[in-house]
């Protein structure tokens, strides 16, 4: 799709001729705002994808973020046109924005491993981990318009250290906590 | 209006831009008399400005700024289309004045709050409650600066940005004495914000933003402050497993 186009074009292939007896091709039209939401569904499964191998590769949770967040940085940068979809033509309408709020949802739950899958205290609240995406998807967002996607990756270090601040925070309290009740 | 010194609990000031000609509500709000009314012509050109740039912040929610045209502005603002183009040049110049007008609000509001406390952890606590309290109680305000700032153009973006940075500004002074902790990282929590926000006024929730005062805080802090309560670098915290 090429963003802000509106609709899809009808027309007969140049010099092809139709036969009176032929009806018209069908074609079918579909207005922007399908558009939009046909090519960024299909990328945001196609991403994910690519993401969710990455992740499947490695047991430890930051192990896990690590691989993940890089699969997805060079997936962006690899396709910046795809990267201007995700993150910035994603903001630039209603119909849009939720689309983009149920990747960004999806994203926080990721990033929000259940608590009872965690022992050691690294648990983060819902709006926490929303936070945590609006955050990483914001900065990824102006790189992009800076004409910088192709440089996504060497953001890695910056957000795997972001992402994991509070989960980090959260078990090294709970260790605290732990030490002090054993006296 | 909240008073320097007023506890942050207390009641939020209500954004008005036509009250901001410094009139009495009940002048500044009025319509015009239509005909010879004897007043300043620069009165009436100010009010008009602030009673058009007060209609665009009506007009947004129901629109969107993409959607939004010239003649609902004047439809919501009450003034003629002549009128509007005697004081923008077109839609974009007035949705800039409006972000101007609102932005410096917002953020006047909050460094008045900061100014009160004297260490940084508590003047970050106070800027985000009074922001998120603000904001709570002015849901078309949050959704012009959270929202519609985003999809009105690159002169939008920037003003926007300029905004944030004097938000960051206020953050950076946590780096103090902790020079490891990357530029960017203001930028991340920030967006984070700002991003929170807008989902609470896209699902129509701007008036429960003031719950999430406290995750906002901790997102906040924790980069900064991880590593004193541990004695050590952000980086080198527990790992995760």
């Amino acid at each position: 799709m090429g963003t802000g186009e509106i609709g899809l074009p009808i027309r007969e292939p140049r010099g092809s001729r139709r036969r009176p007896d032929m009806a018209p091709p069908k074609v079918e039209r579909i207005g922007e705002s399908q558009c939009f939401a046909a090519a960024y569904g299909d990328g945001v499964e196609w991403l994910t994808s690519t993401v969710e191998a990455a992740v499947g590769e490695e047991e430890k949770r930051s192990a896990q973020l690590s691989a993940g967040l890089r699969a997805g940085l060079e997936f962006l940068a690899a396709s910046p046109p795809l990267a201007h979809l995700f993150l910035v033509e994603a903001l630039a309408s209603r119909p849009a924005r939720l689309e983009h709020e149920r990747t960004l949802a999806r994203l926080a739950m990721a990033l929000r491993p259940p608590s009872n899958e965690l022992d050691d205290g690294g648990a983060v609240s819902e709006e926490t981990a929303r936070l945590l995406a609006g955050g990483l998807v914001s900065l990824l967002s102006g790189r992009v318009l800076a004409g910088e996607a192709e440089r996504l990756p060497e953001s890695h270090d910056l957000l795997l250290d972001y992402l994991l601040a509070p989960s980090r925070s959260a078990a090294a309290r709970a260790a605290g906590e732990r030490r002090a009740a054993r006296g | 209006m909240t008073a320097p010194g007023e506890p942050l609990g207390g009641k939020p000031e209500r954004f008005d831009p036509e009250a901001l000609a410094g009139l009495p509500a009940e002048v500044a709000l009025a319509r015009l008399p239509t005909g010879r009314h004897g007043l300043p012509r620069s009165f009436v050109a100010h009010n008009q400005r602030l009673r058009i740039v007060s209609g665009m912040l009506r007009t947004l929610p129901s629109n969107g700024y993409p959607a939004t045209t010239i003649a609902d502005i004047t439809g919501e603002a009450g003034v003629s289309r002549a009128a509007f183009y005697q004081q923008f040049a077109s839609k974009e110049e007035c949705f800039l004045a409006t972000y101007d007008v609102a932005g410096e609000w917002l953020c006047e509001r909050v460094e008045r709050a900061v100014a009160g406390e004297a260490e940084w952890p508590a003047r970050v606590r106070a800027g985000a409650s009074e922001a998120l309290r603000l904001l709570a109680s002015n849901p078309l305000v949050a959704h012009l600066l959270a929202v519609e700032a985003l999809q009105a153009g690159p002169a939008a973006r920037e003003r926007h940005q300029a905004c944030l940075d004097r938000f960051a500004t206020a953050l950076r002074g946590g780096r103090s004495g902790r020079p490891g902790l990357p530029d960017d990282l203001v930028d991340l929590l920030l967006g984070g914000i700002v991003s929170l926000i807008a989902k609470y006024v896209d699902t129509g929730r701007a008036e429960r933003l003031s719950e999430v005062t406290t995750a906002m805080v901790e997102n906040l802090l924790i980069p900064y402050l991880a590593g004193e309560e541990t004695g050590a670098p952000l980086s080198s915290l527990p790992e995760i497993d």
